[in-house]
């Protein structure tokens, strides 16, 4: 443990008096925390790593860091938030649901493994260890790693508000950020507990993905209609407390709550707000300790537990092989072999790993979102003269879903079942860069061709063949962001390693770092899409790229594999 | 005849640690070895650096005449490997796994699908063959593993601990395999603690114990040599360095 877990773990066991009262036995409260807090900070030997063992520390406090810096950087981003609204209450809240929204998509993206660790069901829950205990445990786990990545997302906010207000703002604001971090947790657990409560155990890990995908889209758009709400005028000069039932919003309660704090504007309603913030976030600490959580754990020790729901064996007829469409695509796409085989595997494993899913199919619902958005909001785009009308938002969905590229090959080499991976490394395969290669291209194959034909066939109804070159152009750009990414990142088997605990959280602020690259490709497109003999020339230009990056790839040795 | 497998001077060390030491072995084809040892003389190191899956060590080891470290990929496709964990992608189908297995090897998809099937049958789980591993019990994987190992008809067959998780019939069923593939030629390495399967199906016994040989030889040399009845008891006196009822009454002990 280093000496930021070690000041977290003793900030958290302070309240003795709190833990008493809920029946929580400290001692082993303490022992599980401590055992958790130390399993974050290492990393399991991979087959890749384990002649090397002295610098595995080092490593993560570099990723710790990284995940500081990302949250920092997104923590800059959010202060978009107070350029709007009237009023400092209308600022506070916009910029509160932005948080809360980035805390639960952190939350779900990153800490799913933290909530549902599947381990607990064989070495904790055996064990004489009440519910209450260890679902404490397990909130408190959770809310150490939430506030390392939210400390520094705060900061940029609260020197602004601190600019702002003066400084009295500051404490009340630090104050009404944990609290709403602590609802946001809570939240993502009750939605957890309550799909559990509904569904069997067993089905449980096929419906929590989908679940959170959906749940993802839900609150994609409820955050994309915000800033929408913002460009109309009647919206721009309106205060946020003028919309009825703002009471009803949390991020409303503290924003009002944290202006009352300050000193600024007493009334009523505030005090009211106040109330709710603190009584809301405490309220549903108790709710889920005390009410949800026996079942839940019952529940969770089944999921192990009985998955044996076996199927009659069906007899095979010998010589029946039927080839499946993913084969299929492998023949057109990769050369017989590793890279073959690379390809099939990473197809099948991307369909069916339940960490793979959980990490990159949410993205899927930002795809889906931004595109109905971007439909119908299409057309208030300034279109340069020559080009057409509906080619802007096309492209625009074209290059967003190159993050979602980017999460699945980002999450390509993990996987739980990491030790599995002993098979690439006895069997005789000349170049790693081979099977790398084969499962990056099943990535782009399934990840964005789909997406990629419906767009063109869209854009071909609605607007005839003139569109097409530029469409292809920002097809073939996005295969070439891809790819460039698969050669930067990817630098380890599909499906070979361990997921850096929890410290190493972050990838949703990673994906959005991610953007810069499709932004720059995206804004050159835009300026230049006016100009068709340029688009055409491009257009054959891009085409060789993703090939030469390919070919790169492959050659990649042994040796320049990460450890 | 020349070995097939040629371990000289082996030398292998965790940071500090010296855990093979200056070890030499040959072994000729046909041969049927069982590799014993306590926890922690070196055995899965051993069998990590013939594998290929550990190349930082000192000394020689040639399979069949290459060098492992010159051409680690030549001397991987002579060998077959059954890891001792049942470590499996387990969302994937016993055909898609071994598909992939026998692609890896370079074998044709048609080729993997008759041999997978045949051999997959052979162990009355010709019915499993397009179910998810997930749901399989320890010893149906490890059937898998095993075929996984052989689908490439290697001349060098590596078990460590293949037996695990079996049930009796098919104990039965891997002994006989491996007798009759020595038999045809191919060399087996074993490695378990098994001691009354490695009695019966090995043609000569290595012990290791603290990464040095410290016997080499047939069940029946080993025997004369230490006046003992059966391997177990071979084993103990050679490795342990405290009667085995000390350490149990220790054990109890502890609670006092």
């Amino acid at each position: 443990m280093n000496f930021i877990d070690k000041f977290f773990l003793w900030l958290v066991l302070l309240p003795t008096a709190v833990y008493r009262k809920l029946n929580v036995d400290q001692n082993q409260l303490k022992a599980v925390l401590t055992a958790k807090l130390t399993m974050d900070n290492r990393r399991p030997a991979s087959f890749g790593n384990f002649n090397r063992r002295g610098n595995e520390k080092k490593e993560i406090n570099k990723a710790t860091l990284g995940t500081m810096g990302g949250a920092l950087m997104m923590g800059l981003i959010m202060l978009f938030m107070f350029s709007a609204g009237t009023d400092m209450v209308t600022k506070l809240s916009l910029y509160m649901s932005m948080f809360i929204f980035m805390i639960c998509i952190t939350l779900i993206t990153d800490f799913t493994s933290v909530l549902i660790d599947v381990r607990d069901n064989l070495i904790i829950l055996p064990k004489p260890i009440s519910d209450v205990t260890f679902v404490t445990a397990r909130l408190l786990h959770i809310t150490i790693r939430t506030i390392m990545v939210v400390a520094p997302m705060t900061i940029p906010g609260c020197i602004t508000v601190a600019i702002m207000q003066g400084p009295a703002i500051i404490l009340p604001f630090v104050l009404m950020i944990l609290l709403m971090t602590l609802l946001g947790i809570f939240f993502i657990n009750a939605i957890y507990i309550l799909i559990l409560k509904i569904t069997t155990p067993v089905k449980f890990q096929s419906v929590i993905s989908s679940i959170q995908i959906g749940f993802v889209i839900l609150m994609m758009a409820a955050y994309q209609l915000l800033p929408k709400m913002m460009q109309t005028s009647t919206f721009a000069n309106a205060s946020i407390t003028d919309i009825p039932f703002m009471q009803f919003y949390p991020p409303f309660w503290f924003a009002d709550a944290c202006m009352l704090l300050s000193g600024n504007g007493f009334s009523p309603e505030s005090m009211m707000s106040l109330v709710l913030s603190i009584i809301i976030p405490l309220l549903s600490i108790w709710l889920v300790v005390r009410v949800f959580a026996p079942s839940f754990n019952r529940k969770l020790g089944m999921i192990t537990g009985g998955t044996a729901e076996q199927r009659a064996p069906a007899r095979r007829l010998a010589g029946s092989r039927k080839i499946s469409l993913l084969e299929r695509m492998a023949g057109w796409l990769t050369k017989p072999g590793a890279e073959y085989a690379g390809f099939i595997f990473a197809g099948r494993m991307m369909g069916r790993s339940r960490d793979f899913k959980m990490k990159v199919y949410p993205s899927i619902g930002y795809i889906v979102v931004f595109g109905f958005m971007m439909f119908f909001q299409g057309h208030s785009f300034s279109v340069l003269p020559g080009s057409s009308k509906l080619a802007v938002p096309l492209l625009m969905v074209i290059y967003i879903s190159s993050m979602l590229l980017s999460t699945a090959m980002l999450q390509l080499p993990y996987t739980d079942k990491f030790k599995a991976s002993w098979m690439f490394f006895v069997t005789p395969i000349s170049k790693p860069g081979l099977i790398i290669s084969g499962a990056v291209k099943c990535v782009m194959a399934l990840f964005f061709v789909p997406l990629a034909l419906v767009l063109i066939a869209f854009g071909l109804v609605l607007q005839g063949p003139s569109i097409l070159p530029n469409l292809f152009l920002g097809c073939l750009n996005v295969l070439v962001i891809g790819s460039l990414i698969a050669y930067i990142m990817v630098k380890q088997l599909p499906f070979s390693s361990a997921q850096e605990g929890a410290a190493g959280g972050g990838t949703f602020i990673r994906n959005m770092l991610l953007l810069i690259l499709p932004g720059g490709f995206g804004l050159v497109q835009y300026l230049l899409s006016g100009f068709q003999w340029v688009i055409l020339l491009l257009l054959f230009v891009t085409a060789v790229i993703p090939w030469l990056v390919f070919d790169e790839i492959k050659k990649r040795d042994w040796n320049q594999l990460k450890e | 005849m020349e070995p097939i497998i040629r371990i000289q001077n082996l030398n292998k060390f965790y940071g500090s640690k010296h855990v093979l030491k200056n070890i030499s072995i040959d072994i000729e084809p046909g041969q049927v070895i069982g590799y014993i040892g306590p926890n922690g003389a070196g055995k899965s190191t051993t069998v990590k650096i013939l594998v290929g899956l550990l190349s930082d060590f000192t000394g020689d080891v040639f399979v069949k005449g290459i060098d492992i470290r010159k051409n680690p990929l030549a001397v991987k496709s002579l060998i077959g490997f059954v890891p001792e964990m049942a470590e499996l992608y387990d969302v994937l189908t016993p055909n898609e796994f071994l598909s992939l297995m026998g692609s890896l090897y370079g074998l044709s998809q048609e080729v993997v699908a008759e041999r997978a099937g045949r051999m997959l049958d052979a162990f009355g789980m010709g019915g499993n063959m397009d179910q998810r591993m997930d749901t399989f019990s320890k010893g149906m994987k490890q059937k898998v593993l095993i075929t996984s190992g052989l689908l490439h008809n290697p001349e060098i067959i590596i078990l460590d601990e293949p037996l695990s998780g079996l049930d009796a019939n098919s104990v039965i069923i891997v002994k006989e395999l491996i007798d009759k593939m020595a038999k045809s030629g191919k060399t087996i390495f074993y490695c378990s603690h098994m001691m009354d399967v490695v009695e019966k199906v090995s043609d000569r016994i290595i012990l290791i114990d603290e990464g040095k040989v410290v016997a080499d030889g047939s069940f029946e040399e080993l025997r004369q040599m230490q006046d003992k009845d059966s391997l177990e008891a071979i084993f103990a006196g050679l490795t342990s360095t405290q009667s085995m009822h000390d350490a149990s009454d220790k054990l109890m002990n502890a609670f006092d």
